[in-house]
């Protein structure tokens, strides 16, 4: 691989257009079909979660993001396609939900609206499907497209007419209006016989509707509702949510299915360096446990392993030593974690002094368990284990709310309960990049990856690492946990929580968009747009100045292209920067 | 020992009340006749209606006073806000515009309103027979009063709700909030038949649902109403596709030219309280202008 340097690349260098490209490849929606079906790790973990994709039975399928829940639904989904044995597969991504975010502020008949939404694009998965499992079962289209109902371009306007907020046209509106459960079901169940498959599975992916927890209770109602004794539905989800509407108990309705790999996992390393061995190549350029101790600083999910790698290759050129390279590897990578954590604050500011608690929690939890290693490192055990007293948090919703949202981006790992004595602690692996970070694994000024790596090798400590959560938080922001709810915007009284009026005024009590402020972003500020990109959008006169005018341009590539030394593939790289800015960060 | 005589015995000791004072109420001087019609739209009207209502039960909640009778009466009052509102934007539409005004043209109104009623008021006597407190009634009169056949499928589950609400308002209006066998039939027997003849127990939470529900499908009625009825201005114009015409002018396309229709129109669904208000009228013309040279681009 040629040394990729993006801080001195006045014109867009090769090397940055392959960098940009393979930052795009990382997220599997992106990925070729052929490259993954090669670049699919098969250990018994995999299998067993593709099983249970292609199999019977409602799934969640529960990880954070970059685990590989969209690879693994697109790897279930080819592997049905080409045996006739298993079930007929139709593959849905609900990622772009938060475009209709505005809608749900402004528009009392919003939830209607994610209702045509939700199975339109169910429908053209459907219509997708058909048209590939027609092919491999030489079945006619006509037949396939009579049975379909809707001409699969007409429900594309439709999903996007409706994610840009327009009113519907009549056509659209008779068409919205056809459009029900029931039917998708009839055209599931005909189709399925018609392509000679017993049973069908649905993958819905992006199903975690983190931002609008409004459109996630209704989109549960859907899932429900579309079960039937031949369909069975995969939704892919993030840990710590447990909250799926009045009408959705996961318990009794889905089997949740953890595909986030534990770090404690025996095959733990083998699972990681796989993964990593097939979609790169370049692996074996790093030296073996410095290899294993970024797989560990992964935490068990494979594309911040190629972030890992990918920054060690590029800083092991730079800096003067391989030490040097590796702790500022796991020094951006732990950084970009928090800030990627402290994200939710903007996401959902109701949530902000949660999610700065939570962040102190987490700090201090690290601390705590990077001591206990320390007071190890002569012994033969390791420690990984936080224990948080569960009657520090049982019946207190915030501290509740705040563990969960640190599961939630993948900063803690909850294990099953387990008793220790008498009492039954709740069980989290801490981020271990937060503690290699802390060089919880290292003697003290010394560097030795091969010390560090037989020593998360070791055994367990039997005990976790106790706390409560009043050890691991002052009492002064435990007293003051609570929603950050904006005063009542027409007479500034303050809200009481849980009112949808206000007390003094009698007026709604609104919320402001999340998808609306976002759009306020300047575009110079997009991450993932490098040093020069920024630069020239930020002195181009004719680009526009925020992500929101950016996104309304009819054709942004040409107006792209404008400025100078910007052709066809820069253009592409930077609009894909934006798109993945808004994917990434509204998921 | 004395023995009373036998009527008193029974007539002044099963329910022993004093006399009242009046004997005849003076019904007149229960309604303020110096009230001047303010000249709120019909959301705004709406509104204020609900916000007076709500600030009611959410401060009582504040002071500890808040009790489920009060919870019933409130419920009351806010469903009477809903059929006010769709009184109010029937008659502003009536008098403002063609196409209503002429569908009302040959409906009938009680000769005291017609010989007594100002003008202005007169359409009001159109709906006193009809009760707006129910989905059924509601439809039918937009689809008789305003042409609007079908309002816009996705307003379907507010309805719904509405529906729901109005059953249960019955319940409060002639049995003092006990669940009767017809309305737990149409709210549906499964989970409500083991409610029979219990009483309503309305939450502050419940009521804000309540009130959020209402101000749904008033809001979502209105903003469908306004687009439905800006389209057909411009459909069955002179200028327009449809055939049939029920507007002798059309849009002139210039602002100056349009202003003043367009103002009267937009005011009638406009709100212009100070938070959440509507767009001003010309952005919403310069919108629906746009609308119509899209939509005769593409045909």
């Amino acid at each position: 691989m040629t040394p990729i340097s993006l801080e001195n690349a006045p014109p867009l260098s090769a090397a940055e257009e392959t960098e940009v490209t393979q930052l795009y490849e990382e997220r599997a929606e992106h990925l070729g079909q052929n490259i993954i079906e090669g670049a699919t790790t098969l250990t018994s973990d995999t299998e067993d979660w593709i099983s249970a994709l292609t199999g019977t039975g409602s799934k969640l399928l529960v990880g954070p993001r970059g685990c590989g829940k969209t690879h693994l639904m697109r790897f279930a989904f080819l592997r049905c396609l080409n045996k006739q044995e298993l079930p007929f597969a139709v593959y849905t991504n609900l990622n772009r939900y938060y475009r209709l975010e505005p809608m749900l502020r402004r528009r009392p008949d919003a939830m209607t609206m994610f209702y045509y939404w939700a199975l339109s694009n169910i429908f053209v998965g459907i219509s997708d499907a058909a048209k590939q499992f027609a092919a491999t079962a030489s079945v006619q289209g006509t037949v396939i497209s009579n049975l379909l109902e809707f001409d699969g371009a007409d429900v594309s306007h439709l999903i996007a007419t409706l994610e840009q907020g327009r009113p519907l046209s009549p056509e659209q509106d008779n068409i919205a209006a056809r459009m029900s459960i029931d039917k998708l079901k009839a055209i599931l169940v005909s189709l399925s016989e018609v392509l000679g498959r017993k049973r069908i599975v649905l993958f819905l992916d992006d199903a975690a509707l983190t931002l609008t927890p409004e459109y996630l209770t209704h989109f549960f109602d859907i899932y429900r509702a579309l079960k039937g004794t031949r369909i069975a539905l995969k939704a892919s989800v993030y840990p710590g949510t447990t909250e799926y509407g009045p009408s959705f108990h996961a318990s009794h309705e889905a089997e949740s299915i953890f595909v986030w790999k534990s770090v404690t996992d025996a095959n733990y390393l083998d699972f990681m360096l796989d993964i990593g061995n097939k979609r790169f190549p370049d692996l074996v350029a790093i030296p073996d446990e410095t290899r294993a101790l970024l797989a560990y600083a992964a935490f068990g999910v494979p594309r911040a392993f190629m972030t890992l790698v990918r920054a060690y290759l590029k800083n092991v050129t730079k800096l003067a030593t391989p030490q040097a390279a590796f702790n500022r590897t796991i020094e951006d990578f732990v950084n970009e974690r928090k800030s990627e954590y402290l994200t939710l604050k903007d996401k959902m500011p109701q949530f902000s002094s949660i999610v700065e608690a939570g962040s102190r929690a987490f700090e201090r939890a690290a601390d705590d368990i990077t001591q206990a290693n320390q007071a190890l490192i002569d012994g033969t055990t390791k420690q990984l284990l936080l224990g948080i007293d569960p009657a520090s948090v049982t019946g207190q919703p915030y501290v509740e709310r705040m563990l969960r949202l640190l599961e939630e981006v993948g900063l803690l790992y909850k294990l099953d309960r387990v008793s220790h004595g008498d009492r039954e602690y709740l069980r989290y692996l801490v981020h271990l990049g937060a503690l290699q970070f802390r060089r919880a694994f290292s003697r003290k000024g010394s560097f030795s990856p091969r010390f560090s790596m037989d020593m998360l090798q070791r055994q367990d400590e039997k005990h976790p690492v106790r706390r409560s959560v009043s050890t691991l938080l002052d009492a002064n922001t435990i007293a003051a946990l609570g929603l950050n709810l904006p005063n009542c915007r027409n007479c500034d009284a303050k809200r009481v929580e849980g009112a949808k009026y206000c007390f003094n005024c009698g007026e709604k009590l609104t919320e402001e968009s999340t998808y609306d402020r976002l759009m306020l972003t300047p575009l110079i500020n997009v991450p993932g747009l490098t040093k020069w990109q920024k630069e020239k959008l930020g002195e181009w006169p004719s680009v526009p100045r925020t992500v929101g005018e950016f996104v309304a341009l009819q054709d942004p590539g040409t107006t792209l292209r404008t400025i100078p030394q910007v052709g066809q593939i820069r253009a592409r790289t930077m609009i894909d920067a934006v798109e993945a800015f808004l994917d990434e960060y509204l998921s | 020992m004395t023995t009373l005589v036998a009527p008193d015995a029974i007539l002044a000791e099963i329910t022993p009340f004093a006399a009242p004072l009046e004997s005849g109420l003076d019904t007149a001087s229960w309604f303020d006749a110096a009230h001047m019609p303010q000249a709120q739209s019909p959301i705004d009207e709406f509104r204020a209606n609900l916000a007076e209502i709500n600030t009611l039960y959410l401060q009582a909640h504040q002071r500890g006073d808040y009790n489920s009778t009060l919870g019933g009466l409130v419920y009351l009052g806010m469903v009477s806000a809903v059929e006010g509102y769709f009184r109010s934007l029937l008659r502003h539409l009536i008098l403002t515009d063609e196409m209503c005004a002429e569908n009302a043209a040959s409906k009938t109104v009680s000769y005291a309103a017609a010989v007594h009623h100002r003008p202005e008021l007169l359409p009001e006597a159109l709906l006193e027979g009809v009760s707006l407190a129910s989905t059924k009634n509601i439809k039918s009169e937009l689809n008789s009063l305003c042409n609007v056949a079908q309002i816009s499928a996705s307003l379907d589950p507010l309805f719904q709700t509405f529906e729901d609400i109005c059953q249960i308002r019955h319940c409060g209006i002639h049995r003092f909030g006990k669940l009767g066998s017809q309305q737990a039939v149409k709210l549906g027997l499964d989970k409500h038949k083991p409610l029979l003849e219990k009483p309503l127990r309305l939450t502050i939470a419940h009521l804000q649902d309540v009130a959020e529900a209402l101000e749904a499908l008033v809001r979502g009625v209105n903003s469908h109403c306004f687009f439905d009825m800006l389209k057909r201005s411009h459909d069955n114009s002179p200028a327009g596709k449809n055939k049939t015409k029920y507007y002798s002018t059309s849009w002139n396309r210039d602002w100056e030219a349009d202003q003043s229709r367009f103002e009267k129109f937009h005011w009638i669904f406009a709100s212009t309280q100070t938070s959440n208000p509507s767009k001003p009228a010309k952005e919403m013309y310069d919108a629906f202008m746009a609308f119509i040279a899209a939509k005769e681009a593409g045909q």
